[in-house]
């Protein structure tokens, strides 16, 4: 605990006291409250109400105000429950009369500042907090809360609604929760304080599955340990309470959501609904079978009622939340067939995404998920006029006449603008899920389903599929490019289908149109190149007719986009020539085709696009190419040897005259590449030292570090490379690498040192072991490479920083023991073995763990700002006055 | 009120509206497709071309080797190029009063209308349509005569003959009326004849019409028109182009409410998007100039090639073109350049506000003064010393039959190194290209139309909602190659009015208003009688003056008085008796079954504050309205 911070705590709680005074900014109770947080986790002894008694004091002071500030109430409020998680908190606070003031809702500051609704949610956001025990929950109930928390449910404040939600979904899962030692320790980890978590729940998951995400299984919220709680009792019957007081406020739940199910409001419908989405996975076995049987007789009325087809999506998320829970597999639960009804019903669009959502589920009967599967293909199937499923499913389910029934609806659908672009967006989209799991292709062959796709990619183009088929939605679709990204997208997943591959030929032919289209948006460029890449590796690329296709077709196409007006086209089709090099490194073909095509040479152009990472991504794209040809021995067949030299000089003048960042870290990245290849271009080791030394001498911090890992290539390369350390550290010595190394441990750009760091101290790991087992054998210890410090700037820069006392730390004095006093470096020469004894590397690293903005962020700057705030209040009232 | 409709190419319009008593003619546009039959006329002279075979029959029965020659298994005409004027036999183009010219390129059959039919009458158009018209006129001539073929062909064009001769020439329509270029002096004369307009400026025609031009939107000064009267109002779109070009952006608000609106001059192109094709340009002149190759661009002498500078002077940085520079060659090449700068009001607002900085409108300046743009007037002189490579050339004729492209054609065509884009939709580039096959430079279609297309006509004809929608019959279905494109043709209710070239159409609105004007005194004499709430009647007795296709209702004159005589002066010392109307010459009106008829046609008679009495003139005089 920081001791500093709980000095200041009583000062900042009494400015927050104080009505006169105004926050410095809205964050900074958000920021206070996670601090809180920690320490009440931190507080292994549960006494931070005595240590801190300011704490009492405020709460108190605050619940009993008349002119309190919402906001700093709504914390109060948020405060006190998570003070209160715990039994003994709760049960001080109670002695003094808090948690009647802060929730009982009887008179006070609550009662009066009630309209507020941050002061709402907080009150509720503060109960959620507190409901961690049973004393809690009896509270709860002997208070009536219950019905207060249900009226909330429908506030007309939405982040209010939704808190009362999450609340009644924790009351509901509560009892269940299974319960370790951990205990209260979590809570205030795990617990959604403040209006912030409350929002992002209220967007849809369920909370017990973040908490449960969080902890790594079904975690204990409560302040009981395992023993007490090892049988599935009630928590009431383990805190001695009785079980009816609290499953009073459970049926009351579950009575409210079935009377909200049928209600005519439709609000008060969908928070009940949201309610069970919520609840439903946490729920344990009694109470689960309790609330289903409640909810399922209405949730079948709203189902079977025509007209409620808005309702359709939310009793879908209802259903998917049951899905996860042991009523899938009841057959008295009815999930299914409620799953069954919501494709039924008479809007094509719903029914589309809830069988949308079907086909997601992990865990449902191979029937309903085929069902699914043809409701969702059915707009591609309707506007390609290609039958994807076999009659013989709608025979199976019996819902050959509902699908009669729905065309002229989804005919009207697909003819309006906007909806025809969404249901085919979904329709794509599951395409794309669907096409990784092979199976659900059995009743819509992958192949048929891929050439609608294609059918449909054309149909975007302007062309007709085929000069019977013309379909008046066909006009919404060319050039619409949501649709194009979409099917793009379903063909990239679709080139892993067994089965499509027989459509390889079309497929190519479709993407190549994409790409020589001049309309093509740059989004769709990319997607198509994506497209072009799965497709191309889905065979050998030393076939004859890939050859032939990527020479003949592809590169005229790809050197044409080379040369695009819009720099993303031209650095996505970069990407792509590099992509497409590294997937076809081992074919000979591909390379002599790359070379022969003239593509290098606008590679070389492309050095000096405008753009920089157009320069970047040529660079990658040109240290690729080097790469395959070198791997093949091409660059010493068929190109001149002349173009590797030029690339490289080209690359190294990019390096120190380059003004933008990219494309200098793509050379660095080149040569990395370069040099860990199985066999390292030998002209590379010419250019090296120069590299290195461009490279760390660069003002960009991710160049340095990129440097410093080829730095980290070339060491593991010379120290695993040669007979001896000693060749070795000589050889690294020559590329000048400890200069590196010392330059980056210098640098002010922590990533940089941090990386630095790590390699000295591999270094000096390996210099160890390596120098002991050599030691092992002669007598004399293996001589290091020297330096002159005083001679080299980082030299220079060690000593100043030794005699500043700053980072770098002297160590101890080296083991011959003479005892030169820290800071004092020897004059002339000192070895490597030396320099890296005398740096304290390992605490280096500790520091350099550090953020460098660990000092602004501290709990005590944040509570400086605070009090510094109430200081300025009171000289400007003077000022005032 | 009909139309005449002289020429069938929809973007090279030529119509002739007869509205109240005048006689318009909407634009004069010149076919020069037919060009295509004919052999290219080499600057240089060329050893291929003059070496060609003549074309004999398979029979040998006709023989015009002097008139026809084969090349790359095509017939051409070996003679000075011919163009398809405009109808010229369906009505009397001397009664024509006036012409309205859109825009440049629909003007260049100005001088056979004005100097060839008794033409009287006056033609207008913008400045800048006037002086960049000019410019092409003078390019076209220069063109023609610096390369004089004494030789004319017109054998071939027999009945018999043509008929038997090979496609395309075989299919060619009217030879007869294809007619070879004018001269300087009838571009001179015909221009003569122009007066000027500005955008929203209102033209009186004879009283009965008034003529305003509006801003189109497609190119420097061009104007669509809006033709009135006091009820009824025709609307003349001919190119116009909602994209931010260089032009002041098109007025679409004041075409609302049109009786008729006569749709020409939609994009040629309707499937190629003019931004994608300068995308397409730009990588494939860059592509190229990398390779090391030249770059040809056939273009018109004023227009697009603008766009196309600014595009490249945006491009040239990231496109890494080097050194290479861009030659614009064309008679008119410095003038046109010069003209763009100068119209300032007529850009649009972005290029406006730079001449107030001051700058030149147009990025073209720069690229002159940095010596990256150098023009020529010709091949010949200057060019040919400075002339470095690679390059890229701008320069005419589109059509490549005449003009300095000509010579271009010769000199880089064997090599696949050069490319030449085509970026004028006039001409098939297909056709354009045959004489010059086999061809090893590639060929890039980038045809770059900024008229409006099918989508934004669809659009604008739903907010300014015309009663009727003329246009040509190329609108009213998909192009041929795209049969399914129904988005590619105008589908409208009521159906559009189709018009082919020779038709004459009876425009679907009937007169039914004329307005009259009562002159105080008369109306101070009118007694109206109020027959219900609201509505008053009064018979008038009046003298109905016309002039100037304007109608003023006069008193009655007094007789002139009788000659004083001694009873007859008692007489009038007494207060003068009030008499009852005369009776009418076509008889006395029954009020009763008159009113009856009125409200049954609900047609009524009203006195109106302004003394003007709004009747059907058919109903009142029992005469019809003047067409």
């Amino acid at each position: 605990m920081d001791n500093d911070c709980i000095a200041l705590l009583p000062g900042v709680l009494t400015f927050l006291a104080d009505p006169k005074q105004s926050l410095p900014d809205d964050t900074c109770l958000e920021k206070l409250l996670d601090w809180l947080v920690s320490i009440v986790k931190e507080d292994d002894d549960r006494n931070l109400l005595d240590k801190q008694p300011s704490l009492l004091e405020f709460l108190s002071g605050m619940f009993d105000s008349k002119t309190a500030d919402p906001i700093i109430l709504s914390f109060a409020l948020k405060l006190t429950g998570l003070l209160a998680a715990t039994e003994k908190g709760f049960g001080r606070l109670d002695e003094r009369g808090v948690v009647r003031g802060a929730f009982a809702c009887e008179g006070g500051a609550v009662k009066v500042q009630w309209d507020e609704a941050s002061v709402r949610c907080g009150w509720l956001l503060g109960l959620r907090g507190m409901l961690q025990h049973g004393q809690a929950m009896l509270f709860i109930s002997e208070s009536g809360l219950t019905r207060l928390i249900l009226k909330l449910q429908c506030d007309r404040s939405l982040f209010v609604a939704a808190a009362a939600n999450q609340l009644l979904a924790h009351i509901l899962n509560f009892r269940h929760q299974p319960i370790t030692q951990q205990t209260a320790k979590e809570n205030g980890h795990d617990q959604p304080i403040t209006d912030q978590a409350a929002e992002e729940n209220g967007h849809g998951q369920p909370i017990m599955e973040q908490s449960a995400e969080k902890n790594g299984e079904d975690q204990p919220i409560t302040g009981q340990t395992a023993e007490e709680n090892e049988d599935d009792r009630p928590i009431t019957e383990q805190t001695g309470h009785t079980v009816p007081e609290c499953s009073a406020v459970t049926m009351e739940i579950v009575g409210h959501i079935e009377e909200a199910l049928a209600s005519h409001e439709h609000f008060r419908v969908l928070q009940a609904l949201r309610l069970l989405a919520l609840s439903l996975p946490g729920c344990g076995a009694p109470l689960l079978g309790s609330v289903w049987r409640a909810a399922l007789h209405p949730l079948e009325t709203l189902l079977e009622a025509g007209g409620t087809n808005n309702i359709s999506l939310p009793v879908m998320e209802v259903l998917q939340a049951a899905s996860t829970t042991e009523l899938f597999d009841q057959s008295e639960a009815r999930v299914e067939e409620l799953m069954r009804a919501t494709l039924r019903v008479d809007d094509p669009k719903i029914a589309i995404q809830c069988a949308s959502a079907i086909t997601r589920l992990q865990n449902c009967s191979e029937t309903l998920k085929k069902m699914a599967v043809g409701i969702v293909l059915q707009p591609l199937e309707f506007i390609t006029g290609s039958p994807l499923q076999s009659q013989q499913l709608d025979s199976e389910t019996g819902d050959a006449e509902h699908f009669n029934h729905w065309q002229p609806v989804l005919s009207e659908q697909l003819s309006q603008k906007s909806m025809c672009i969404s249901l085919l967006s979904l329709s794509l989209s599951s395409v794309a899920e669907l096409s990784l799991s092979n199976s659900l292709f059995v009743d819509a062959p992958a192949q048929s389903v891929t050439g609608a796709v294609l059918q449909l990619l054309k149909v975007c183009l302007g062309q007709s599929p085929s000069p019977m088929a013309y379909n008046k939605s066909f006009l919404h679709l060319i050039g619409c490019s949501r649709v194009q990204r979409c099917g793009l997208d379903a063909l990239i997943s679709l080139s892993s289908c067994e089965g499509s591959q027989g459509l390889r030929k079309e497929v190519l032919d479709v993407l190549l149109q994409y790409l020589e289209n001049p309309d093509s948006d740059p989004t769709v460029l990319q997607k198509a190149l994506q497209a072009l890449l799965k497709w191309i590796c889905v065979q050998s690329p030393d076939s004859s007719d890939q050859t032939h296709f990527l020479a003949h077709n592809l590169f005229p196409a790809l050197m044409k986009r080379v040369c695009d007006v819009h720099w993303e086209v031209r650095d996505s089709t970069l990407e792509f020539i590099t992509q497409l090099t590294v997937n076809s490194k081992d074919c000979v073909a591909l390379s002599s085709a790359l070379w022969g095509s003239g593509i290098v040479s606008l590679l070389l152009a492309c050095l000096d696009d405008s753009e920089g990472y157009v320069r970047a991504s040529a660079v990658s794209a040109l240290g690729q190419a080097v790469t395959a040809a070198h791997h093949q021995g091409e660059l010493n067949a068929n190109s001149p040897d002349s173009l590797t030299g030029d690339v490289l000089t080209r690359l190294v003048a990019i390096l120190s005259d380059d003004t933008e960042g990219f494309p200098r870290r793509a050379v660095i990245k080149a040569f990395i590449g370069w040099q860990s290849a199985p066999r390292p271009l030998a002209c590379l080791q010419h250019s090296l030292p120069g590299v290195l030394t461009l490279g760390i001498d660069d003002f960009d911090w991710e160049v340095k570090v990129h440097t410093l890992e080829l730095a980290e290539t070339l060491m593991d390369q010379t120290l695993s490379g040669c007979p001896t350390l000693a060749e070795a550290l000589e050889k690294l010595h020559e590329h000048g690498t400890f200069c590196v190394l010392f330059k980056g441990l210098l640098d002010c750009d922590r990533p940089v040192a941090q990386k630095a760091c790590q390699l000295l101290l591999k270094l000096r790991e390996v210099m160890e072991v390596k120098g002991h087992e050599e030691e092992e054998g002669s007598t004399t210890g293996v001589d290091t490479p020297t330096f002159h410090l005083q001679s080299q700037q980082w030299g220079e820069d060690l000593l100043r920083k030794c005699k500043e006392g700053g980072v770098v730390v002297v160590g101890e004095s080296d083991s011959s023991g003479e005892g030169r006093p820290e800071g004092d470096w020897p004059r002339g020469e000192v070895s490597l073995r030396e320099v890296m004894s005398r740096l304290d590397l390992e605490g280096m690293r500790e520091a350099l763990t550090q953020s460098s903005d660990h000092a602004m962020a501290s709990p005590r700057s944040l509570m400086e700002d605070i009090l510094v705030a109430a200081r300025q209040g009171d000289d400007n009232a003077v000022d005032c006055y | 009120m009909k139309l005449y409709c002289l020429s069938g190419h929809p973007t090279l319009p030529c119509n002739v509206l007869k509205f109240k008593s005048t006689t318009i003619m909407l634009d004069c546009g010149l076919d020069i497709t037919s060009a295509l039959h004919f052999l290219p006329l080499p600057l240089v002279h060329s050893q291929r071309l003059s070496k060609l075979p003549g074309w004999v029959s398979k029979d040998g029965m006709i023989n015009l080797e002097k008139e026809l020659k084969e090349c790359a298994g095509r017939v051409f005409v070996d003679s000075l190029p011919e163009f398809c004027l405009p109808e010229k036999e369906l009505l009397d183009l001397s009664t024509v009063d006036v012409i309205l010219i859109s825009n440049y390129h629909c003007m260049m059959a100005l001088p056979y209308i004005t100097e060839h039919t008794g033409f009287t009458g006056t033609v207008y158009a913008t400045e800048p349509t006037l002086q960049i018209g000019r410019l092409l006129m003078e390019e076209f001539v220069n063109f023609m005569e610096r390369v004089p073929k004494a030789q004319s062909a017109t054998c071939w064009k027999s009945k018999e003959i043509q008929r038997l001769l090979p496609g395309p020439l075989k299919d060619a329509q009217e030879v007869w009326a294809w007619k070879r270029c004018y001269s300087m002096q009838e571009v001179n004369s015909a221009l003569s004849k122009v007066q000027l307009v500005g955008y929203s400026q209102k033209v009186e025609l004879f009283g009965a019409v008034q003529v305003t031009p509006l801003s189109s939107g497609y190119s420097l000064g061009s104007s669509n028109w809006i033709i009135q009267s006091h009820y009824e109002k025709v609307s003349y779109v001919s190119g116009s182009s909602l994209l931010t070009t260089h032009p002041q952006p098109m007025d679409q608000s004041s075409l609302k409410n049109s009786d008729v609106l006569i749709l020409t001059g939609l994009t040629q192109i309707p499937t190629a998007n003019p931004d994608g094709m300068l995308g397409e340009f730009c990588s494939n002149l860059a592509m190229t100039i990398r390779a090391g190759g030249n770059v040809l661009v056939p273009c018109h002498s004023s227009g697009v090639i603008y766009d196309l500078l600014e595009c490249l002077y945006q491009f040239m940085d990231s496109a890494n073109l080097g050194t290479a520079p861009f030659y614009f060659i064309s008679p008119v090449a410095n003038s046109s350049l010069e003209f763009s700068q100068i119209f300032a009001e007529w850009l649009c607002q972005n290029k406006q506000s730079k001449v107030y900085l001051p700058e030149p409108p147009f990025p073209h300046a720069e690229l002159v003064q940095t010596n990256k743009l150098k023009h020529y007037p010709s091949i010949h002189g200057d060019f040919s010393s400075e002339f470095r490579q690679p390059c890229v050339v701008f320069t005419g004729h589109p059509s490549l039959r005449f003009g300095d492209v000509v010579h271009f054609m010769e000199l880089w065509g064997k090599s696949s190194l050069n490319t030449i884009i085509f970026t004028e939709p006039d001409f098939a580039y297909l056709d354009a290209l045959a004489p010059y096959q086999p061809l090893a430079m590639k060929c890039v279609y980038c045809p770059i139309d900024t008229r409006l297309n099918f989508h934004q006509v669809s659009k604008l004809l739903k907010e300014v909602q015309p009663l009727h929608v003329v246009c040509p019959e190329q609108y009213t279905q998909p192009p041929p190659s795209q049969s399914h494109r129904s988005d590619l043709m105008l589908e409208l209710q009521p159906p559009p009015m189709a018009y082919r070239r020779c038709s004459v159409l009876g425009l679907p609105f009937r007169r039914r208003y004329e307005r009259i004007q009562i002159l105080p005194e008369l109306a101070k004499s009118l007694v109206p009688s109020e027959i219900k709430p609201g509505v008053s009647v009064a018979t008038v007795s009046a003298v109905l003056h016309s002039k100037d296709n304007k109608h003023v209702l006069q008193p009655v004159p007094k007789p002139a008085p009788a000659p004083p005589t001694k009873k007859r002066k008692r007489v009038q010392e007494e207060p003068p008796e009030r008499l009852g109307p005369k009776p009418l010459l076509s008889g006395a009106v029954p009020l009763e079954p008159f009113l009856a008829t009125l409200h049954k046609q609900n047609k009524w008679c009203s006195m109106l504050p302004q003394m003007r009495v709004r009747v059907s003139c058919k109903e009142i005089y029992g005469t019809k309205c003047s067409n």
